[in-house]
């Protein structure tokens, strides 16, 4: 009897063994309603800043969902999808198509619009013709050579210890520090840490707290993990030098982690114009239609325990000089702070 | 620290192996009982969903190679089977311009023991159980931080597989030339490893990175979740080595326990050779 049942078994078995799809159920509907509800509903539940961009999602949904129909255009669908991306107000939130990738336009408004920084004056007067580069910083001496300045303007270039080392060891005479971060929209957060590995810290550092959206509702969030100072390393002896960091709102996503960071390295200064922000993780997946999307699962806390993703404020607000064109009164005003710090000392 | 006690624990599975082969190989010695090692080359389809990043099913090519060592004693066959399978997929409609890719590898061991159940003239029927463990990586560079996905199933299963003798008999050896076979693997319980709701791990510092890996991860216990079919023919040399040639269906799934439902599927012929050591 139990042989009977189990050829029985066997055989029947194999009546739908290799047709899976009879076990799973169908892909989701490729069309424009279909991939707008989609991508609608994905942000709705793992998007994870909607506390603090105010955004009634339900009324960008209601708002939108009427202009989408299945005839219309992949170039139609495509400007609906990126309003209502837009009205995240996130940089790191993009619909990618074969054609096109929508970014956030209030962001790129302030970048550029606010922008704390002339390339020009910095060229002519701060770099000047004789700069060196070395890995992913662009550097020279400024007064007299007690302040070097260290222009790094991605994040996604290379901040290896070895190539900052190689800075201090060039300038064993220097006091003092600028780093310029101003219009860094980011990159690698491997470089950040790189960066950040090269500054003396005491020990343990509470640098800030990281959380990630851990489910569909608004404030669903995993429990907070504290982030700390990174170890220095070998390649670099860890610089105590007073460091001026300066910022715009150009320095996002990267560039406002580090800031938030290094606000918190007792031998820093940031200067300059609130950050971007971009303080949280995107991430991507496809759409129905085939298309890709990113956007921010993850929040951080700063130590104060607020969530600064919509900008870091520095430590002391600095702005240009209209009609400036051989100061930066950001730079200028760095160096004057480092070098009475360092004559205080 | 952690990363050299995960490359230990490596080289303590390998040793395992090693050392259950050695055990079966003498332990089957003083018996009637044959040994042989088995060789495996496959070639395929495969398709796989991962609700976490994508509604959109994948679809690509699939290679497997296996090494394994079969046991046959008189009413019992022991066998253990070491697999790794490569996977190279695109969505929607392979070989469309603008499709994304996806890319797998993933290494399976299995470990079955399959007890002699009925005979009837040329027809055996063998059944018994089987564990199995799955742990694939899955990479899709397009996707951003959500690129990496690790997913680990862990299954004891249940296999049956009927066979057919057919052709010329060797009298010497007293068995026939060919051997049809076709085999189902069911899994009554299998433990699955999977991304969580985020599908991201929490990278949120280089210090925490090792120590925050796998901790956005769930585990979830599922019945029916894997699902295997295999039909071949082996033809047995006169040195009594065998070649075979088999079709072989994988198929696993989350179903809808996890936060993101994950279905996979393998269709590959399969030519394989045994060795006999024993």
């Amino acid at each position: 009897m139990k042989t009977r049942i189990l050829l029985l078994a066997i055989t029947v078995s194999f009546c739908f063994a290799s047709c899976e799809k009879l076990l799973m159920p169908p892909d989701a509907e490729s069309t424009p309603t279909a991939t707008f509800d989609y991508l609608w509903d994905k942000v709705d539940k793992q998007y994870a800043f909607f506390d603090v961009k105010n955004v009634d999602w339900q009324a960008v949904y209601d708002s939108l969902r009427p202009k989408v129909n299945d005839k219309m255009s992949d170039d139609s669908l495509f400007a609906v999808l990126s309003a209502m991306l837009n009205c995240l107000d996130d940089g790191h939130v993009n619909v990618v198509s074969p054609n096109d990738v929508s970014h956030c336009q209030g962001v790129f408004s302030r970048m550029i619009n606010n922008t704390n920084y002339d390339e020009n004056i910095v060229m002519q007067n701060y770099l000047k013709a004789n700069y060196h580069t070395t890995g992913g910083f662009m550097w020279n001496t400024l007064r007299d050579g007690r302040v070097v300045y260290v222009r790094y303007s991605s994040f996604s270039n290379s901040a290896s210890p070895k190539y900052f080392q190689y800075i201090l060891n060039a300038n064993p005479n220097a006091e003092a520090l600028i780093l310029d971060m101003r219009q860094n929209g980011g990159g690698s957060i491997v470089s950040e840490w790189d960066l950040l590995s090269c500054i003396a810290h005491p020990d343990s550092l509470k640098l800030y707290t990281s959380q990630i959206k851990n489910g569909p509702g608004r404030n669903d969030f995993t429990t907070p993990v504290a982030v700390y100072a990174p170890d220095t390393t070998s390649a670099c002896k860890p610089c105590g030098l007073p460091i001026a960091v300066l910022t715009d709102r150009g320095t996002y996503s990267a560039g406002s982690f580090f800031t938030l960071c290094a606000k918190e390295y007792p031998n820093v200064i940031v200067m300059g114009d609130t950050t971007g922000g971009g303080l949280g993780l995107p991430n991507g997946g496809q759409l129905p239609n085939g298309w890709r999307y990113r956007f921010s699962i993850t929040r951080t806390l700063a130590n104060d325990g607020r969530n600064y993703e919509n900008g870091v404020p520095p430590d002391t607000v600095v702005r240009l000089i209209p009609g400036q064109t051989t100061q930066d009164n950001v730079i200028e005003q760095a160096c004057q702070w480092l070098v009475s710090n360092i004559a205080a000392k | 620290m952690k990363v050299r006690s995960r490359f230990c624990l490596k080289s303590v599975e390998k040793k395992l192996l090693v050392a259950a082969v050695l055990s079966l190989f003498f332990a089957v010695a003083p018996t009637r009982g044959q040994v042989s090692l088995s060789l495996s080359r496959g070639a395929g389809y495969a398709m796989q969903r991962d609700l976490g990043v994508s509604p959109i099913s994948y679809q690509g090519l699939a290679g497997r190679m296996g090494l394994g060592v079969d046991v046959r004693l008189p009413r019992w066959s022991i066998e253990i089977d070491r697999g790794t399978l490569a996977a190279l997929y695109e969505s929607g409609t392979f070989g469309e311009d603008g499709n994304s890719m996806g890319y797998g590898i993933s290494s399976c061991q299995e470990v079955c023991a399959l007890r002699q159940m009925w005979t009837h003239g040329r027809w055996l029927l063998m059944a018994g159980p089987m564990l199995s463990s799955n742990l694939a990586l899955k990479l899709n560079p397009e996707l951003f931080n959500a690129s990496f996905g690790l997913s680990g199933f862990a299954s004891l299963s249940l296999k049956g597989r009927i066979c057919f003798d057919f052709g010329r008999e060797d009298e010497d050896y007293r068995h026939y030339r060919f051997r049809f076979y076709g085999q189902q693997t069911l899994s009554p319980m299998t433990l699955a490893v999977r991304p969580g709701y985020s599908y991201i791990d929490n990278y949120s510092g280089t210090t925490d990175q090792l120590s925050a890996f796998l901790e956005t991860y769930e585990l979830m216990a599922l019945a029916a979740a894997e699902w295997h079919s295999e039909l071949g023919v082996k033809m047995q040399m006169p040195s009594g080595n065998r070649i075979g040639l088999a079709y072989r269906w994988d198929y696993c799934t989350t179903y809808n326990a996890g936060a993101w439902r994950f279905d996979e599927a393998f269709h590959m012929a399969v030519a394989s050779f045994d060795f006999i050591l024993k």
